[in-house]
C-alpha cells in the first residue's frame, strides 16, 4: 500500500516509517499539517496516518478539509490524548479510526488494514465466504461445508466482522469496539473467551482450522496457517 | 505595630473619612445657624431702634428742641443705658446733644437704616473699648424739615459675639470629633490588623509546610469567624488532597516499580546470556507483555483522573443503565461460565441517567470482572436493577468471600487490595475507578454483604424514566 504519514514527532514518525516499510508498504512522510494536506490532495494514497496535533494545521481540520473536498482516502488519526470523547471528535471530523498513543505497532497495522479494507468491501454482496465457511447476511445463517452452524446473535456479528476482515489481523480492542460497541479496556481477556467459543463452533470437527490466534496481537480468519 | 500599617487599614481610613464628612456637615449646620441668628438680631435691633426713634420724635413734636436735647442728654448720662448711641445736630451740622463726637462720614444702607464704626463715640458706655473698638453700629436717622437731624444707634456687638461663640464651639467640636475618630479608628484598626495578622501568620506557617495548622476561630460568629471557618475547611480539603496524592505516589512507586524491575531484569538477562533465537524471541514477548501490563495500569489511572476531573456534562447524553448492564452481562456470561460460575442478569431496560456510556460501561465491567475473579467455582454472580422513589439501584452481587466491613472504606482507594487478593492478578485500581465514575455521575457506591459474598450497590439519583 502507499501510505502518507503526517506526524511531527520524530521518534514516532521514525518508528512508523520503519515498521510500515518492513511490512512492505511504500511510505511518504511530512511533519507539517499544511504540507500534509497539499500532498494528500496532489497524490493518490491508499491510507493516511495523521497525528492530531501538528504544526501548521491540526490533524482533525486536515481530515475535515479533505472530506469536504470529496477526498475519501481512509485516514487513521493518532493522538496523545487518550480520552474517550476525543475519539468521537476524531470520527466526527471524518477520520476512519482513532488510535491513542502510545500504541502497539501491531494494533496500528491491524487498524490500518481494517480501514483500507472496509472501504473496499462495503460493496460486497449479501454473502461472505472464507474457504468453505459461508455467512449469509440476508438469511442470517452460517454454514461450513454445507453444514448448518447455529450461532448466537453476538457470535454472528463477531464472525461477520472477522469474515469482513478475512486474511487480516484484528485486535481485541477492535473487536470490543466494533462488535460490542465498548471503547474501554477490560482488565481481563474477555474477548478470548468469546473467540474460543466461536472457534469451537466453526472449527471443531473440521480438518483445517480457519480462526487463528496471532500471539500478542489478536486474531485472524483465513484459509491457511 | 507601625503607624503606617495602622493608617493603611481599611477601618482607620473609613473612620477618618467619616470624621471629614462629619466636619463638612457640621460647618454647613453652623453657617445655617449663624445666618438665622444674625437675621434675628438684626430684626430685633431694627425694632428697638424704631421704638426709640419714635419715642424721641414725640419729644420734638412741639418744635421744642430743648426738650429733645434734654431727653438725649438724660439718656447719654444714664449709666444704665448701655450700647445706645445718640447724636442731634442743627442745620449747620453742629452737635447739640449725644454721645457721638461727629456725624459719621460713611453711612451705608438705606437712608433710615445705617451702619458705621463705633470709633466716633465720645463718651464711655461701660464696654471694653480696647476689645470692641471697631464693631459696627446700626443706626436710624431722622431729618426734620427745619434741618435738625437725629441719629439713634445701637451697637451690633451682641451679634458679633454670638457669631464668635458659635465659631469657637464649632472649632472645639471639630477638633474633638477628629481626635475621637482618630482614637476610635486606631483602636478598631488595631483589632482588625491583629485578627488579619493572626490569619496571615497561620497561612504563612501552612505555606512553609505545616499543613495541619488551622486558624484559631474566635468566639464571635461574625464575618471574620465565618471567613476563618471557610479557610479552615478549604485547608482540610487541601490536606486531604495532598494526603491522597502522597498515597498515590507511594502506591505507584510500589505497584509499578515491581513490574518495571521485573522487565528490566528480563532485558538485562537477555543482554548477557547467549540464548538461541527462539529463547530470545520468547523473552522479548514476555517483556512486551510486561509493558502491556504497566500501560494498562497507567490507562486505568488516566481513566480515574479523567473521571475525577469532571468532564463538562454538556458532552453527556442519556445513558440507559439497564441496557448497558444487560449488554455487559451478555459480554461477561461466557467468561463467567468458563470459571464455573453462573451469571444472571435481571436489569430493567429504560432506567436512564445523564452520563458517559463508556465510563459507566468501564465501571460496571470492573464490578463484573471483580465478581468473576473472586467468586469460587459453582458460585453465582448477579447483576440487576431496583427502582426506588428517588432514583434506582444497580446491584452486582456474588457469592465470593466478600469484603470485611472494616476494609470496605479502604478498598475504594487507589491501589488498595485485600491482602488475600494479592495472589490474584490485578492492579488494585478497579473499585477506585468505579468510585470515581460513580461520584462523577452523582451516584453513590455502597459495598454490602450478600450473605455470603459481596453486593455492590450503585445508587443513581434523579433518573429520567423512559415514559
Amino acid at each position: 500500500m502507499r501510505i502518507l504519514v503526517i506526524e511531527d514527532d520524530h521518534e514516532t514518525a521514525a518508528f512508523l516509517l520503519k515498521g510500515l516499510r518492513e511490512s512492505g508498504h511504500v511510505v511518504e512522510h511530512t511533519s507539517d499539517g499544511d504540507q500534509g494536506l497539499a500532498l494528500a490532495r496532489a497524490d493518490v494514497y491508499d491510507a493516511l496516518i495523521v497525528d492530531r496535533m501538528l504544526p501548521g494545521r491540526d490533524g482533525l481540520s486536515l481530515v475535515a478539509a479533505l472530506r469536504t473536498a470529496g477526498n475519501y482516502t481512509p485516514a487513521l488519526i493518532l493522538s496523545a490524548l487518550g480520552k474517550v470523547d476525543d475519539k468521537v471528535d476524531g470520527l466526527r471530523a471524518g477520520g476512519d479510526d482513532y488510535l491513542a498513543k502510545p500504541f502497539a505497532f501491531s494494533e496500528l497495522l491491524a487498524r490500518l488494514d481494517a480501514i483500507v479494507r472496509r472501504t473496499r468491501i462495503d460493496l460486497a454482496g449479501d454473502c461472505l465466504k472464507v474457504a468453505d465457511l459461508e455467512l449469509d447476511l440476508q438469511r442470517h445463517s452460517v454454514t461450513r461445508a454445507g453444514q448448518k452452524i447455529r450461532l448466537q446473535p453476538r457470535e454472528f456479528r463477531l464472525l461477520e466482522y472477522l469474515m469482513r476482515h478475512a486474511g487480516y489481523v484484528v485486535t481485541r480492542t477492535m473487536l470490543l469496539e466494533n462488535v460490542w460497541d465498548f471503547r474501554f479496556d477490560p482488565q481481563t481477556n474477555v474477548i478470548d473467551v468469546h473467540i474460543s467459543r466461536l472457534r469451537s463452533k466453526i472449527d471443531k470437527g473440521f480438518e483445517r482450522p480457519l480462526l487463528h490466534t496471532i500471539r500478542g496481537t489478536g486474531y485472524t480468519l483465513r484459509e491457511s496457517d | 505595630m507601625k503607624a503606617t500599617r495602622l493608617i493603611e487599614t481599611t477601618v482607620f481610613r473609613l473612620t477618618l473619612l467619616y470624621s471629614v464628612i462629619f466636619g463638612i456637615l457640621a460647618s454647613g449646620v453652623f453657617v445655617l445657624i449663624s445666618w438665622s441668628n444674625t437675621n434675628f438680631v438684626e430684626t430685633q435691633t431694627r425694632q428697638r431702634l424704631e421704638t426709640e426713634t419714635s419715642e424721641l420724635q414725640t419729644r420734638y413734636s412741639g418744635n421744642y428742641i430743648d426738650a429733645l436735647v434734654a431727653a438725649i442728654n438724660n439718656r447719654s448720662a444714664n449709666a444704665d443705658v448701655v450700647n445706645w448711641y445718640y447724636l442731634l445736630v442743627n442745620q449747620d451740622g453742629e452737635r447739640l446733644a449725644g454721645n457721638l463726637a461727629q456725624w459719621p462720614q460713611k453711612l451705608t444702607g438705606p437712608s433710615n437704616w445705617l451702619t458705621f464704626r463705633r470709633d466716633l463715640s465720645v463718651t464711655g458706655d461701660g464696654l471694653d473699648w480696647d476689645r470692641d473698638e471697631f464693631y459696627e453700629i446700626a443706626a436710624q436717622v431722622t431729618e426734620w424739615p427745619d434741618g435738625h437731624r437725629l441719629l439713634v444707634g445701637r451697637g451690633l456687638y451682641e451679634a458679633a459675639e454670638l457669631r464668635e461663640q458659635s465659631l469657637g464651639g464649632l472649632l472645639l467640636g471639630s477638633i474633638v470629633t477628629v481626635l475621637l475618630s482618630l482614637v476610635i479608628g486606631s483602636v478598631l484598626g488595631r483589632s482588625m490588623v491583629s485578627r488579619v495578622s493572626n490569619i496571615n501568620a497561620t497561612l504563612a506557617d501552612i505555606m512553609a509546610g505545616n499543613l495541619s495548622r488551622r486558624i484559631r476561630v474566635g468566639r464571635r460568629d461574625d464575618e471574620f469567624g465565618r471567613l476563618t471557618t471557610q479557610i479552615n475547611r478549604m485547608l482540610d480539603r487541601f490536606e486531604q488532597l495532598v494526603a491522597a496524592l502522597r498515597e498515590v505516589t507511594s502506591n505507584v512507586s510500589h505497584d509499578l516499580r515491581t513490574p518495571l524491575h521485573r522487565l528490566r531484569n528480563r532485558l538485562e538477562l537477555l543482554l548477557v546470556s547467549d540464548n538461541d533465537e527462539n529463547d530470545r524471541r520468547m523473552a522479548i514477548e514476555r517483556a512486551v507483555a510486561d509493558i502491556d501490563e504497566i500501560l494498562a495500569t497507567f490507562n486505568v489511572l488516566l481513566s480515574i483522573a479523567e473521571a475525577e476531573a469532571e468532564l463538562p456534562p454538556s458532552q453527556w447524553g442519556e445513558v440507559d443503565v439497564g441496557e448497558l448492564a444487560t449488554n455487559l452481562a451478555e459480554l461477561y456470561a461466557a467468561p463467567a461460565e468458563e470459571q464455573g460460575l453462573r451469571l444472571e442478569c435481571s436489569a430493567q431496560i429504560g432506567l436512564k441517567t445523564l452520563g458517559n456510556t463508556q465510563l459507566l460501561g468501564q465501571a460496571i465491567s470492573n464490578l463484573l470482572e471483580n465478581a468473576i475473579k473472586y467468586t469460587p467455582r459453582g458460585g453465582l454472580v448477579q447483576i440487576n436493577t431496583r427502582g426506588a422513589s428517588d432514583g434506582f439501584d444497580l446491584l452486582v452481587s456474588d457469592t465470593g468471600p466478600g469484603i470485611p466491613e472494616s476494609d470496605r472504606e479502604r478498598v475504594l482507594q487507589r491501589f488498595q487490595r485485600l491482602d488475600s487478593a494479592r495472589i490474584t492478578p490485578g492492579n488494585g485500581l478497579g473499585l477506585s475507578l468505579v468510585n470515581a465514575v460513580a461520584k462523577l455521575h452523582g451516584a453513590r457506591l455502597v459495598l454490602e454483604s450478600n450473605q455470603p459474598g459481596l453486593r455492590v450497590r450503585l445508587r443513581f439519583s434523579a433518573p429520567f424514566q423512559a415514559s
